[in-house]
């Protein structure tokens, strides 16, 4: 059993050294990740992630990591994007820390095999499937949300029992620079490493042939992984934004709707992958909707959201940049609209009189900027989404249960969310993941455990009753495959009381 | 029947494989609808192999039509009649428009690999899996790739061997070795290897006569192309039994191989054909080490009567599957997974698995527009209580079935003490 590394005065010193808080993390280069990737998988083969109270202790550490250095978290965070303490210790610190423990609770059961249902010929054989870790794998974090994108699956790759190796986004450099800093201190150091690669610089170090790869990011970097790992078979797991549709009914409660779409497209400065990307609403609702939108803008964030603690600022000048320019070009500006560039400030944003055409419409806004369609009716709503490719998330308001069904069955998404945002993504037993464009797999819970291993079939027999196998033997002959499918139906028809024996 | 069998388990489960799955919900969310909905991908592509060609086309796709989608197959045009005879029959018990079939060869696949499907199924070897999975991903296209590898098969010297031989035999040379899931190659003491060889050979007799090319129950290798690539595989080692061929009939007798190592032209890639070597090694630590310094294979085979053995191999080897004291078996149980993993595969199916597979499982959360009282802890402006309420209501595990018992019978508690107070306690 190996325990994570201890507090030794020495490590600290050397950790210190490496970086301090503020400076940029040196790049790492392609044969430096060979050389730890070679260690992953000496200290996988020597067989030290296999035991559970390695694991136990490995993600109570990670629980451990966050509670010790909750401050630092939220000021790297607070640097990076200005993201307020309350969002960082909410949507990050806490969500990584209810999958950790919910991992230690229920590790013991999700290790041991499952029985499962035996046909008629294997009545007296163990049929079982047993859970293995798959070895050394890649995981991948994104900018919007860098420590919850590393840390979640670290936490699912921990529990099956696999090494890793953490590649945090260049984008977040405190972040990134912290968890580089940390990881070595609480966790094992020849299982788990981080790297600080550059975006193009990904699909080089997939090549390494690792055991399965994790990313979360936009959809043309998906691809160019995807492409990568198709070169070594390394099976992929891709969490890729999209543009999540929001459906806004002519019957619903106004006000609280606003509220709910406002704290969910604002929140982070409107960096999520799944908050609502743009608001389909039926026209009858629409002005009333705006003007509910923009009292909750106040009520949240004050009249100059500048002043705001509990708003945030574009990660860096390219997103910024891009994000400003698709705003002036796009519709007309209801709310907000300001920016300055000095801070990487974009005031929160409504847009009205959107088109399909629009550039903002063309690509996913990965900032706080929220255009506001019209639609006639749920047909033409349920039309434009089916148009478009399939997002992460479909939401959908209303206070008639039979349109919430119509949107959820005939339109299709990683998630659905009625009368609410973002929530299904923070549920541990459901699983996240996308479809079509915005991914595939998904995480979370015990699905990130599934993730990450390989569910092996077992099928213990004994070399008794071969009077009985040797129906199955040539010479055949035609009583003897007469008999067999005899049984076999047999088999079927009474899977019932087959099982009750 | 394996398939027939699939279809019967689709059509009886169906309801209940599709049907909404509820899921634990947390304290916020104790009030509203969370569960996971199984939805169809779309439109799947079936690549078939030309080993199995009915089975290994035909079971996908009662998982895509079960799972709701539209499937285009492709089958082998190695096995040219069987694609011929699918493209004929399908098309009358089944929606054209719905299940096409698509014939041809290397230009006809390439064709439809650049096109976009939801999902794309592939059955053959480890090459074209490359290409498929790299076609794939420019359409963020998931895949499932059923490939092969050599799967290694153990045999202790304390288990039984004439049954253990009789039904490698059997595993072995079923279809002439043409099967992904055959044992490729023996590992064994060098003290058991003359009685191995020996049982192996009285079992080939038993089966196929003494001689197997005149024997109808023993099959052909598919085309001259895999006869002369398997007849190359001989080379450097002892023919201990059989050895014949004759290329006109494309025949390869049931052939066992000795004086094999790790290095052997046949232990570069799977057989694919009607050769057993067997490899020599000093025990199962040997075995053990053997097996891992390889690809993972898609079956590792164990004989042996001794539980703590076989228990071993399953711990510390990986394969798609592992089976103990028989061969190919596991392929006929619909609740096992099968599938490989690393170079043997990725994905699985079969049964249930098959419809989950070529599912999108949407998780769904269907909330009302009341209580907003309580999300007010969420919104703006923050403040240190919202937080200390947000961390309780949003996140926490709740068993909500707990807590329904343990109010059940709080309320039982109480209306006994009730009736203890009111009826009881009077007399």
């Amino acid at each position: 059993m190996s325990s994570p590394p201890s507090a030794s005065p020495t490590r600290w010193f050397k950790s210190m050294r490496r970086t301090r808080l503020g400076e940029q993390c040196l790049k790492t280069y392609p044969l430096e990740c060979v050389d730890l990737m070679n260690r992953a998988k000496v200290a996988f083969r020597a067989g030290r992630t296999l035991e559970e109270d390695f694991r136990l202790a490995q993600l109570e550490a990670v629980v451990r990591m966050l509670e010790e250095h909750e401050c630092d978290f939220v000021d790297a965070l607070g640097r990076d994007l200005h993201k307020p303490r309350f969002e960082t210790i909410l949507s990050e610190l806490i969500l990584v820390k209810n999958e950790a423990l919910y991992a230690v609770s229920n590790l013991k059961r999700w290790m041991q095999p499952q029985h499962v249902e035996r046909n008629l010929s294997t009545t007296l054989d163990e049929c079982l499937v047993v859970s293995e870790p798959l070895g050394v794998v890649f995981i991948i974090g994104t900018w919007c949300s860098p420590v919850q994108t590393c840390l979640v699956p670290l936490v699912g790759a921990i529990a099956s029992g696999n090494c890793a190796i953490i590649s945090p986004s260049e984008c977040t450099a405190h972040t990134t620079e912290l968890l580089h800093r940390l990881i070595p201190f609480y966790l094992d150091n020849e299982c788990f490493h981080v790297i600080l690669l550059a975006t193009n610089d990904l699909h080089e170090v997939v090549e390494l042939k690792f055991d399965h790869v994790f990313f979360t990011g936009n959809r043309e970097e998906g691809i160019r992984i995807a492409q990568a790992a198709a070169r070594t078979l390394a099976p992929v797991t891709l969490i890729l934004g999209g543009k999540n549709p929001c459906y806004v009914d002519q019957h619903c409660d106004i006000a609280t709707t606003a509220q709910r779409i406002t704290w969910a497209r604002f929140h982070n400065a409107g960096q999520s992958l799944v908050a609502p990307d743009y608001i389909l609403c039926h026209t009858d609702v629409k002005a009333r909707l705006v003007q509910a939108l923009k009292c909750c803008l106040m009520q949240f964030y004050g009249s100059d959201p500048r002043e705001s603690r509990s708003y945030g600022r574009m990660v860096n000048l390219e997103f910024f940049t891009r994000t400003r320019d698709i705003l002036w070009r796009s519709g007309k500006v209801a709310v907000g609209g300001q920016v300055i560039e000095a801070e990487k400030y974009i005031a929160p944003t409504i847009l009205t009189e959107v088109t399909e055409p629009d550039p903002i419409m063309q690509k996913d806004i990965v900032g706080p900027v929220l255009p506001v369609l019209t639609v006639n009716d749920l047909d033409e709503a349920i039309d434009f989404i089916n148009k478009q490719e399939k997002p992460l998330c479909v939401y959908a308001y209303s206070s008639d249960s039979k349109v919430i069904t119509r949107i959820m069955s005939e339109t299709s998404s990683g998630s659905f969310c009625s009368n609410d945002s973002i929530l299904q993504s923070l549920m541990v037993a459901l699983p996240f993941g996308g479809v079509g464009a915005s991914g595939m797999g998904s995480y979370h819970g015990r699905n990130s455990f599934d993730t990450f291993s390989h569910r092996k079939s077992c099928l213990i027999r004994s070399t008794r009753f071969e009077c009985v196998t040797y129906l199955r033997y040539p010479p055949y002959e035609d009583r003897n495959l007469s008999l067999m499918t005899w049984a076999s139906t047999l088999s079927h028809r009474s899977q019932g009381w087959c099982h009750i024996l | 029947m394996g398939l027939e069998g699939e279809i019967l388990l689709a059509l009886e489960n169906l309801s209940q494989w599709a049907a909404p799955r509820p899921v634990e919900k947390n304290l916020l969310t104790v009030a509203d609808e969370v569960f996971i909905q199984p939805e169809p991908l779309g439109v799947v592509l079936i690549i078939g192999a030309w080993n199995y060609p009915w089975a290994v086309t035909l079971q996908p796709l009662v998982g895509a039509i079960a799972a709701g989608n539209a499937a285009v197959m492709k089958p082998s045009e190695v096995s040219c009649h069987s694609a011929r005879a699918m493209e004929e029959l399908l098309p009358q018990y089944l929606d054209q428009d719905l299940y096409p079939v698509v014939t041809g060869g290397v230009p006809e696949t390439q064709e439809l690999l650049k096109q976009r499907f939801d999902h794309i199924f592939y059955t053959g070897n480890n090459t074209v899996g490359r290409l498929v999975m790299g076609a794939a991903a420019l359409h963020l296209t998931p895949v499932t790739l059923e490939m092969g590898g050599k799967s290694p098969c153990y045999i202790d010297r304390n288990s039984d061997l004439p049954v253990a031989c009789r039904r490698i035999t059997w595993g072995k040379f079923t279809n002439c070795g043409q099967t992904c899931i055959a044992p490729d190659y023996i590992l064994c003491e060098p003290s058991i290897q003359g009685r191995v060889v020996e049982e192996i050979s009285r079992s080939i007799r038993e089966f196929y006569t003494d001689d197997p090319k005149t024997c109808e129950d023993y099959g052909r290798i598919i085309n001259q192309r895999h006869f002369k690539r398997v007849m190359a595989l001989m080379e450097g080692s002892t023919v201990a039994v059989g050895g014949q061929s004759d290329e006109s009939q494309c025949y390869i007798a049931p052939t066992v191989l000795t004086g094999v190592t790790g290095a052997s032209t046949v232990m570069r890639e799977e057989i694919f054909g009607p050769l057993l070597p067997v490899v020599t090694v000093s025990g199962v630590d040997e075995a053990v080490r053997f097996i891992n310094q390889r690809e993972k294979p898609l079956v590792v085979y164990v004989f042996s009567s001794d539980s703590q053995l076989i228990r071993r191999m399953v711990a510390d080897t990986s394969s798609g599957a592992l089976l103990a004291n028989d061969c190919l078996v596991h392929f006929t149980v619909s609740a096992l997974p099968f599938g490989g993993v690393g170079h043997s595969g990725m994905g699985c199916y079969h049964g249930r698995h098959t419809f989950e597979r070529l599912s999108h499982l949407r998780s769904c959360l269907v909330k009302q527009l009341r209580m907003e009282g309580l999300n007010g802890v969420r919104y703006p402006p923050h403040t240190d209580r919202k937080l200390s309420w947000a961390r309780l209501l949003l996140l926490k595990q709740v068993d909500v079935g707990r807590l329904q018992r343990l109010l059940a019978v709080a309320v039982l508690g109480g209306l006994a003490a009730f009736v203890w107070r009111r009826f009881l306690r009077r007399r």
